[in-house]
């Protein structure tokens, strides 16, 4: 790499406060106004908030009761994830449209290599221009984004976020390390908040800092992995999950939770949630073709109380009956001290492309694999939950959503 | 808040750049003229898929949805103060 010519260039793409910008753009009333979005009605937590309500010191996961004490005209709205998940099909459809190297991040963020178009515009921030230009084309003239550019995705995206809204910014070598010494670890992408805490203890608050700690120190405080990562941080290179992004063939484990209204105690009640929740799970797996072997639950109640297990089978399922078999007699029996269960998550891990593990010849698996593919087809006509079981009667179902880092894309974006 | 009406509603528009662009809708005899597309929802549930228009009539927000399959029309919901 030159000086002034990078061997690449990225464009990281960030749209400003996503759900509740969309939610202005819909419904033009809420324009301008502080805005929290709220999972449902009834719901107390703000999962985002406009800028308008950000100035009042609104942050994602804070609760409503502390949000209108920061500002009591706050208008919470439910969210709409429907609408989430079809404006960044749109904008997929919008970047892959303006350049052939495009990689969704998550529901909000994307990035667009603007390396194979160097002679087809004159600078990446003239491109960066035109992309917030064709996102309001696209959107509404409402939503604004942030675009960073720099030479890889990791300076990018920290630039695109810590700039102000509606910006584009360049980060270069030369600007790198001011960049570095300035924003605080608690933004950087891939910092958890234990990381964090532990490096504020060494008084160490952004990436740059990483730079004067001797090696040794590091290796003994973090190990070997996270030595290796806050190094390449601090000198802004690339650290490990960003070169990783979209390279995996198919998705490793499904998962999916959902945290109640209010306390459930009743058995019946779990059990369905569950079943619910693994409905969606086996659905996913084998709409991608996959199989799995790693079968786990977790359960939060109030207060500490928490428990969570899992088994590795040793062959790969894919039907729900076994699947929830396992999960209900299996696991959840393991589950002694029981207690009022407010947070549910199941998942199906280690997951594997149908053709590349051994299928079972016992007839009884093929009994299943009819009765599953004749749910198939009916779910991929008619939609998720048009065959139910019977526990799901006279009861509401909780529907399928996406979450903000979009952790399914690859089957979201299936076509 | 957006509140429930979930009634059978008739529309009118033209194809514009391929798509179909509601001018007008038809609800309890009253005819509501479109002022604004402010936000265009495609949903698919397995092979159903429907389009919901959010639109904009004399300063009032609604949300209208096509079926794709059905070819129906439904005025799903109005906004509030």
């Amino acid at each position: 790499m030159t000086e002034d010519i990078p061997d690449q260039t990225f464009l990281h793409v960030d749209i400003n406060s996503y759900f509740a910008t969309l939610a202005q753009q819909e419904t033009p009333a809420l324009r301008g106004k502080p805005v929290g979005i709220i999972k449902d009605v009834g719901r107390t937590c703000i999962i985002a908030a406009s800028k308008e309500a950000k100035k009042f010191g609104i942050k994602t996961g804070e609760r409503l009761k502390d949000a209108r004490q920061k500002c009591p005209d706050i208008i919470t709205v439910p969210a709409q994830f429907d609408m989430y998940l079809s404006a960044t099909k749109d904008l997929k459809q919008l970047f892959t449209s303006l350049a052939p190297d495009v990689e969704v991040f998550s529901l909000d963020e994307s990035f667009i290599n603007f390396t194979p178009l160097r002679k087809l515009y004159p600078s990446p921030q003239e491109f960066g221009l035109e992309v917030q230009t064709q996102i309001k084309k696209t959107l509404g003239e409402w939503v604004t984004c942030n675009v960073g550019i720099s030479y890889n995705r990791f300076l990018a995206k920290m630039t695109g976020e810590t700039s102000p809204k509606g910006s584009v910014t360049e980060v270069t070598p030369r600007n790198r390390d001011a960049l570095l010494a300035r924003v605080s670890f608690a933004d950087v992408c891939g910092i958890g908040m234990r990381l964090e805490r532990k490096l504020r203890l060494l008084n160490v608050t952004t990436p740059f800092q990483i730079n004067f700690i001797e090696r040794e120190t590091l290796l003994s405080l973090f190990g070997p992995f996270w030595t290796e990562e806050l190094q390449k941080m601090a000198r802004g290179d690339e650290p490990l999950f960003l070169t990783r992004i979209d390279r995996n063939p198919h998705m490793k484990s499904v998962s999916r939770s959902i945290t109640l209204f209010s306390l459930s105690k009743e058995h019946d009640h779990i059990k369905r949630v569950l079943y619910n929740l693994a409905t969606e799970v086996m659905h996913k797996v084998r709409r991608m073709d996959l199989a799995g072997r790693v079968i786990g639950v977790y359960l939060r109640g109030d207060g500490p109380n928490s428990w969570g297990t899992y088994v590795t089978l040793r062959r790969h399922i894919n039907h729900l009956s076994e699947y929830f078999d396992i999960l209900w007699n299996q696991l959840v029996s393991q589950w002694k001290e029981q207690f009022p269960v407010i947070k549910f998550v199941v998942y199906l891990g280690l997951l594997e492309p149908l053709q590349q593990v051994p299928q079972p010849i016992l007839p009884d698996y093929w009994k299943q694999e009819r009765v599953a593919r004749a749910v198939d087809s009916l779910s991929k006509k008619y939609g998720l939950f048009t065959v139910r079981s019977g526990l799901f009667l006279n009861q509401e179902i909780i529907k399928p959503e996406v979450t903000g880092y979009l952790g399914d894309k690859l089957y979201q974006f299936m076509e | 808040m957006y509140q429930r009406i979930h009634e059978t509603i008739s529309v009118i528009g033209v194809y514009k750049e391929a798509a179909f662009v509601p001018k007008k809708f038809l609800w309890n005899s009253r005819v509501y003229r479109v002022d604004e597309i402010t936000f265009v929802t495609n949903v698919r549930d397995g092979g159903v898929q429907k389009r919901m228009y959010s639109l904009i009539s004399k300063g009032n927000a609604y949300r209208v949805v096509f079926n794709r399959d059905e070819e129906t029309w439904k005025l799903e919901e109005v906004w509030c103060d």
